[in-house]
C-alpha cells in the first residue's frame, strides 16, 4: 500500500507562478526515501503540504488513503528545518507535551536517547546549543511510532559528527514499517541510508527516481555524482 | 484534545498573569493609602500630599498597565503560537483547526474576564478605603448597599438594572467579540503578509478599530436618542418594558452573529490560507 | 541699554503700585448675624430664603464642589474682629468678617454670588465640630420680587426654546391659563419647553413650569401647582404618573410657540439635532445595520454553505446564517411594534 500519494497536485504562492505544477507521485511504505533537489525547487513546499502546513492550490494529497488533516497529523512525524518549540520550555516539558498529544510517542525511549546525548532534561531550550537543539527535536520526532516521517533538511547547518549521529539515530529508531522522507541537498552524507531517491526539479517536476542501489549499479556513479550531472548549471 | 490545548494555553498565559494580578492588588492597597492621605481633613505637609498624588497616579497607571499586559499575553501567545516557528508544531498536532481556535478563544476570554475582575477589585479597594468614612458606619453593610444604589442611580441607568442578566450576557459577548476581532486581525495579517506579519496585524487592527469606532459613534449620534423616543412613544409601560426586552434579545443575537462571522472567517483562514514561511 | 532697563523696571513698579490701591480699596465685606438669619453686605441686609426654586435647575452645581477657588487665608485680627478671605465661583473677592464667638466655632466659610447683581448669595459655613450650614441669602429689598417669582405671580412668563441663543418669547401670564384642564401621562410628550417667571428687575428668574407638546396640541404644566421644585424633579418622575395640565387655547400664545419652534428647527446647530431629520436618518441607519447587513450575511453564508463540503466549516456557515435570520426576524418584529401603534 502507498503511504503517500500526490494526485495532480499544484501549488502557487502568487497567481500564475507555480512552485509545484501538476505533480503525481506514489510513495510506498517501509522505505527511506531521499527527496533531493536544488535550492528553491519545492522540496520544503511538498513536505509542508503533506504535513498540513500549506494547502495545495489544486489536487489532492492522501496519507494512508486519508486526505491531509488532523487524522493524518497523528500518522505523520514531522521535523522542520527550524526549531519549533517555545524557547522558554524545558526539555522535560516538551517531552510531556509530545506524550500528551501523540499516542504513539515513546517517552522512555526519548528519555534514554536524551540521556545518551547528555542533555539535561531540566534545561530550558534557549540554553542549549544549536546542535543540541537539533538533536532534541530529532529525538522527539524519532521517538514516535509514526507511519510517515518527514525530515526537512535534518542535517543542514550542523557539524559532520552531529550529522552522523542524526543519520544513525534515524536509521536505528524509526518504525521499520514506516516510510521516512528526507529532504536535503547534502547528498553525500545521506546517500548511505537511502533506499530510494527522487530527484526533483523546479516546478516540482520529477526528473529521476528509483532504488538508490539499482541506480548506482546501473550508472556506476554515486547519487551525488548523478545529482551533479542531472542538475548541472 | 481541546482540554489538552486549553491546559497548555492556560499555563502559558497565567504563568505570568498571576504575577501582574498580585502586583496590582498590592498596588491597590498603596493606592488606598494614598487616597486616604489625599482625602484627610488634617493639615499635612505639602511634600506628603505631593508624594500621595504621585503615588495615586502611579497606582492608576499600574492598573492600566496590568490590563494592557494581560491583553498582550493573550494576543502575543496567539500570534507566536500560530504564526511564528511555533506554528510548525501547533499545526502539525493531531488536533482539528477549530479546536486550536476554540482553545485560544476560551483562554483569551477567561483571561479577559479575570483581568476585569482584578481591575474592578483594585478600584473597589481604592475607592472603598478612601471613602470609607462616607460608606462604612455601624451598619456598614447597609451603608455599602445604599452607596452602591446611589452610584447606580447617579449613573442614570436605574431603568436598566431590571435587565441585569441581559446586560451581563451582552457584556460577556462583547468581550468574546473583542477577542475574536483581534484574533481575526492577526490571522488576516498572517494570511496576506509575507513579511512583517506582526506590523501588518497591528496596522489592520488599528484600521479596523478606527472604522468600528466611527460606526459606533454614528450609532450613538443617530440611534441612541431616537430609540428612547420611539420606546417612550409606546402606549403603556408594559409594552415599553417588553420592547426593551426584545431589543436586548436583538442585541444579543446581533453580537452573537458577529462572533460567529469572526470565528468562521478566522477558521477558514487558518484552514485554507495558512502561510507559514 | 541701562537707561532702557531702568525705564522698563520703573514702568513695572508704577503699574504695580497703581494696582495695589485698587485691591486695597475693594472692600467687599460680608458679615453675618449671630443667629445666621441675616447677612450684611455693601450696606444692605440680606435675609434667609430657600433659593432652590430658582432658575438653577441643578442646584448641586452650586454646592461648592468647585471650591478650589475658596481659600482659608491667615486670620487677621483687628479690634477683636476676625476675618476670612473667600473667593466665589466668579473669582470675585469677598471678606467675611466674623465675631469672636463665630470665629471660635467656625473653621471656614464659602461664598458664591449666584447673580451678577449680587441679589442672591449661597453660603456654606463649616464648623469646627465638623457640621455644616448651607444658607441662601436674598437682598431684603428683593424679597418681594423673589416671592413673586417663585410663586409665579409675575405679569409675564418667558418660554425658552433652548436654541439658537436667545430663542425665547415673553407672554402674558394669563394666556397660559386659558384652556381646558386635563390629565396626561408625565412622559407622553414629544417636546418640552421650560417656562420662567422673571423678577421685575431681571436679576433672577425661576423655572415655574413647562410647555408639553403632543402631536399638534400644547399643554401647560405648572410646577407650582404640582409642587415640583425643578425640571430635574420632573424628569425623575415615575414614567406612568398622571399629571394635571391645561391645554393651551390662546391663539396668540400658540402662534408665538410655533414661531419659536420654527426658529429652533431652522437653526444650523438645531439642524443637526432636528428631531425629524435625526429620526429619518436613524431609521435608515437601523435598517442598514439590523436588516440589510444580517440579510446579506445570511444569504452569503447560505450560498457558501450549500457549496461547501460537510464539516466544521459548513456547520459554522449554517449557524451564522441562522443567527443572521433570527436577528433580522427580531428586528422586523421590533420595527413593526414601534411604528405600527
Amino acid at each position: 500500500m502507498n503511504v503517500l500519494e500526490f494526485k495532480n497536485v499544484s501549488k502557487a504562492y502568487t497567481k500564475g507562478v507555480y512552485v509545484i505544477n501538476n505533480l503525481n507521485l506514489e510513495i510506498p511504505q517501509g522505505k527511506i526515501i531521499g527527496l533531493l533537489g536544488p535550492n528553491g525547487c519545492g522540496k520544503s513546499t511538498l513536505i509542508k503540504m503533506v504535513a498540513g502546513l500549506l494547502q495545495p492550490s489544486n489536487g489532492e494529497i492522501l496519507v494512508n488513503g486519508t486526505p491531509v488533516g488532523d487524522e493524518t497529523c497523528a500518522l505523520i512525524s514531522y521535523l522542520p528545518e527550524r526549531t519549533y518549540f517555545t524557547a522558554s520550555m524545558k526539555v522535560i516539558d516538551i517531552i510531556d507535551y509530545f506524550a500528551d498529544f501523540y499516542k504513539d510517542f515513546d517517552k522512555v525511549r526519548a528519555l534514554n536517547l536524551l540521556k545518551d546525548l547528555n542533555v539535561d532534561t531540566n534545561a530550558r531550550l534557549k540554553k542549549l546549543s544549536k546542535g543540541t537543539k537539533e538533536k532534541v527535536q530529532l529525538v522527539l520526532v524519532m521517538s514516535r511510532q509514526a507511519k510517515l516521517y518527514l525530515l526537512d533538511e535534518p542535517i543542514a547547518g550542523v557539524d559532520p559528527a552531529t550529522r552522523e549521529y542524526i543519520l544513525s539515530t534515524i536509521v536505528s529508531n524509526y518504525n521499520p514499517e514506516a516510510t521516512i522522507i528526507i529532504t536535503t541537498h547534502l547528498i553525500t552524507d545521506v546517500e548511505p541510508v537511502l533506499d530510494d531517491f527522487i530527484f526533483i526539479s523546479y516546478g516540482g517536476q520529477i526528473v529521476m527516481g528509483g532504488n538508490a542501489e539499482e541506480a548506482r549499479n546501473a550508472t556506476g556513479k554515486s547519487l551525488d555524482e548523478l545529482f551533479k550531472e542531472v542538475f548541472r548549471c | 484534545m481541546l482540554k489538552k490545548l486549553l491546559k497548555y494555553d492556560f499555563n502559558a498565559i497565567f504563568k505570568y498573569w498571576w504575577i501582574g494580578a498580585l502586583t496590582t492588588l498590592a498596588l491597590s492597597f498603596v493606592g488606598a493609602g494614598c487616597g486616604t492621605i489625599l482625602e484627610t481633613e488634617k493639615e499635612l505637609p505639602p511634600s506628603v500630599i505631593i508624594f500621595a498624588t504621585i503615588g495615586m497616579v502611579l497606582v492608576v497607571l499600574g492598573i492600566f498597565a496590568f490590563i494592557i499586559f494581560a491583553e498582550l499575553l493573550v494576543y502575543v501567545r496567539f500570534y507566536k503560537h500560530l504564526f511564528t516557528d511555533e506554528g510548525y508544531l501547533t499545526f502539525t498536532l493531531p488536533v482539528k483547526r477549530h479546536q486550536i481556535l476554540s482553545s485560544k478563544l476560551i483562554s483569551g476570554f477567561v483571561c479577559g474576564l479575570l483581568t476585569f475582575i482584578v481591575a474592578a477589585a483594585d478600584a473597589a479597594i481604592i475607592i472603598l478605603t478612601t471613602f470609607r468614612k462616607d460608606i462604612f458606619y455601624d451598619g456598614w453593610y447597609y451603608d455599602l448597599v445604599t452607596f452602591l444604589k446611589e452610584m447606580v442611580e447617579e449613573s442614570g441607568i436605574p431603568y436598566l438594572t431590571a435587565f441585569f442578566g441581559q446586560l451581563l450576557i451582552i457584556c460577556l459577548l462583547v468581550l468574546i467579540l473583542g477577542v475574536l476581532f483581534t484574533y481575526l486581525c492577526i490571522t488576516f495579517a498572517g494570511a496576506i503578509s509575507k513579511k512583517s506579519k506582526l506590523a501588518s496585524a497591528i496596522l489592520i487592527y488599528y484600521g479596523a478599530s478606527s472604522v468600528s469606532s466611527i460606526f459606533m459613534y454614528m450609532f450613538y449620534f443617530f440611534g441612541a436618542s431616537s430609540i428612547f423616543n420611539w420606546i417612550d412613544s409606546l402606549s403603556s409601560s408594559n409594552t415599553q418594558d417588553n420592547i426593551l426586552l426584545i431589543i436586548m434579545l436583538l442585541v444579543i443575537l446581533f453580537i452573537t452573529m458577529l462572533c460567529t462571522v469572526a470565528y468562521t472567517f478566522n477558521y477558514r483562514l487558518l484552514d485554507r490560507k495558512l502561510n507559514l514561511n | 541699554m541701562k537707561k532702557y532697563l531702568v525705564l522698563f523696571i520703573s514702568v513695572i513698579i508704577l503699574s504695580l503700585s497703581l494696582c495695589i490701591p485698587s485691591f486695597a480699596s475693594n472692600k467687599r465685606v460680608i458679615t453675618l448675624s449671630d443667629d445666621y438669619k441675616y447677612m450684611y453686605y455693601n450696606g444692605a441686609t440680606y435675609v434667609r430664603a430657600d433659593a432652590s426654586m430658582l432658575r438653577f435647575t441643578d442646584r448641586d452645581l452650586f454646592e461648592f464642589e468647585e471650591s478650589e477657588n475658596v481659600t482659608d487665608s491667615i486670620v487677621e485680627s483687628s479690634e477683636g474682629v476676625y476675618t476670612y478671605t473667600a473667593y466665589d465661583n466668579y473669582q470675585d473677592y469677598y471678606k467675611i468678617m466674623l465675631t469672636e464667638e463665630q470665629n471660635k466655632a467656625i473653621k471656614m466659610v464659602e461664598v458664591t454670588n449666584s447673580s451678577h447683581d449680587e441679589v442672591i448669595f449661597f453660603i456654606i459655613i463649616y464648623f469646627c465640630d465638623g457640621s455644616e450650614l448651607h444658607l441662601d441669602f436674598i437682598l431684603e429689598d428683593s424679597i418681594d420680587d423673589y416671592n413673586m417669582v417663585i410663586s409665579g405671580n409675575t405679569k409675564e412668563y418667558q418660554i425658552d426654546f433652548m436654541w439658537p441663543d436667545d430663542n425665547n418669547i415673553t407672554v402674558d401670564k394669563d394666556k397660559f391659563y386659558i384652556g381646558n384642564k386635563t390629565t396626561i401621562n408625565s412622559w407622553d410628550y414629544e417636546y418640552n419647553y421650560s417656562i420662567y417667571a422673571s423678577s421685575p428687575t431681571d436679576s433672577f428668574d425661576a423655572e415655574i413650569g413647562m410647555i408639553l407638546k403632543i402631536e399638534n396640541s400644547y399643554y401647560f404644566y405648572s410646577f407650582i401647582e404640582s409642587d415640583i421644585k425643578s425640571s430635574l424633579d420632573f424628569y425623575n418622575m415615575n414614567s406612568n404618573k398622571k399629571i394635571k395640565v391645561i391645554e393651551l387655547a390662546d391663539e396668540e400664545l400658540i402662534n408665538k410657540i410655533k414661531i419659536g419652534e420654527e426658529k429652533r428647527l431652522n437653526d444650523k446647530f438645531g439642524y443637526l439635532y432636528n428631531d425629524e431629520l435625526t429620526e429619518t436618518v436613524s431609521k435608515i441607519f437601523f435598517i442598514l445595520v439590523f436588516a440589510i447587513f444580517p440579510l446579506a450575511i445570511a444569504v452569503t453564508t447560505l450560498v457558501i454553505a450549500i457549496k461547501a463540503k460537510k464539516g466544521v466549516y459548513k456547520k459554522l456557515l449554517i449557524a451564522t446564517s441562522g443567527l443572521s435570520l433570527a436577528s433580522l426576524a427580531v428586528f422586523i418584529y421590533i420595527a413593526f411594534t414601534l411604528f405600527n401603534k
